[in-house]
């Protein structure tokens, strides 16, 4: 078991490039072509965000929530 | 005796929807369901760090874009840890100039290995063998094999199954021994005396006997 644990999973610059897609387009499938990664890693990764409060789902829609805008913004 | 023994594992079986499960792997936590819609080899091996295993990887690694491009996805397993599992792929890179573009499931607690019955007790008590269970994009197991820890997988055989599996959905037809894509296809037989019958003068297929016809896809 490690020491410690982080937030999520994934590397800074795939939150950051799954945060500028999500905050160019809402649905699954635009995100997946946006993205352009495997279905299953892109449903991991949203996941993964919405867990760690970087994106909220409304509808089936993702959005930024204010820590990912504010994330999306440094 | 082993508790195994007294308690044999119920395995799942071809045609079975796919055991549900929810792991960490090298490429962060996935579930089963993260996979629908695409079709998924899942397979097991051993130990990191071992020579089988390696060669393995390497190889399947070299299969993966030809997978991707059938759909199909990689997921390897073993009951090592996240940990162990990063700094082999990081040593079979440095030694291989392969990177590993699959995740790899840390089973550390042997729940999926236990669920898909990866581990064989006379074989090896503790570690998973060399399954593999190919697995649809409705999530349902259509094929399996099993190896033992000696004995590394042939590559080649795993993508020529999941051609064939696809043709047989795409066009409800079955594969003759060997079969590769462009080769001819095995028709359903006749279900009858009088389908037999029309199916002996049937000049869209190549009859070789009434029960035992073939075409071209």
């Amino acid at each position: 078991m490690p020491c410690g644990k982080n937030q999520t999973t994934l590397s800074p610059s795939q939150i950051q490039l799954f945060l500028a897609v999500i905050n160019q387009h809402k649905t699954f499938n635009d995100i997946r072509l946006g993205v352009n990664l495997p279905v299953f890693k892109v449903r991991s990764a949203l996941r993964e965000l919405q867990q760690a409060d970087y994106i909220q789902i409304k509808d089936d829609d993702y959005y930024l929530t204010e820590k990912g805008r504010h994330s999306l913004s440094n | 005796m082993s508790e195994e023994h007294q308690n044999p594992v119920s395995l799942p079986r071809i045609g079975d929807k796919a055991p549900s499960f929810e792991v960490n792997t090298t490429q962060g936590p996935v579930k089963l369901e993260d996979y629908k819609g695409s079709w998924l080899v899942l397979f097991s091996h051993p130990a990191d760090f071992t020579p089988v295993c390696t060669t393995e990887f390497v190889a399947f690694q070299e299969i993966y874009p030809q997978l991707r491009e059938l759909n199909t996805e990689l997921l390897g397993l073993s009951v090592d840890s996240v940990q162990s599992h990063i700094a082999w792929v990081r040593n079979i890179e440095e030694n291989f100039n392969t990177k590993i573009e699959f995740p790899v499931i840390a089973d550390l607690s042997k729940e999926v290995a236990t669920k898909y019955g990866m581990i064989h007790p006379n074989d090896s008590g503790t570690e998973a063998n060399r399954a593999v269970f190919v697995i649809d994009d409705q999530q349902v197991i259509k094929a399996i094999i099993y190896y033992p820890l000696t004995t590394g997988r042939n590559m080649a055989e795993i993508v020529r199954l999941v051609e064939a599996l696809q043709t047989t959905v795409d066009h409800q037809v079955s594969t003759p021994a060997n079969w590769t894509p462009g080769d001819k296809v095995l028709v359903p037989p006749p279900a009858s005396q009088q389908q037999a019958e029309e199916r002996a003068n049937d000049d869209s297929v190549e009859v070789i006997d009434w029960y035992l016809a073939k075409k071209q896809l």
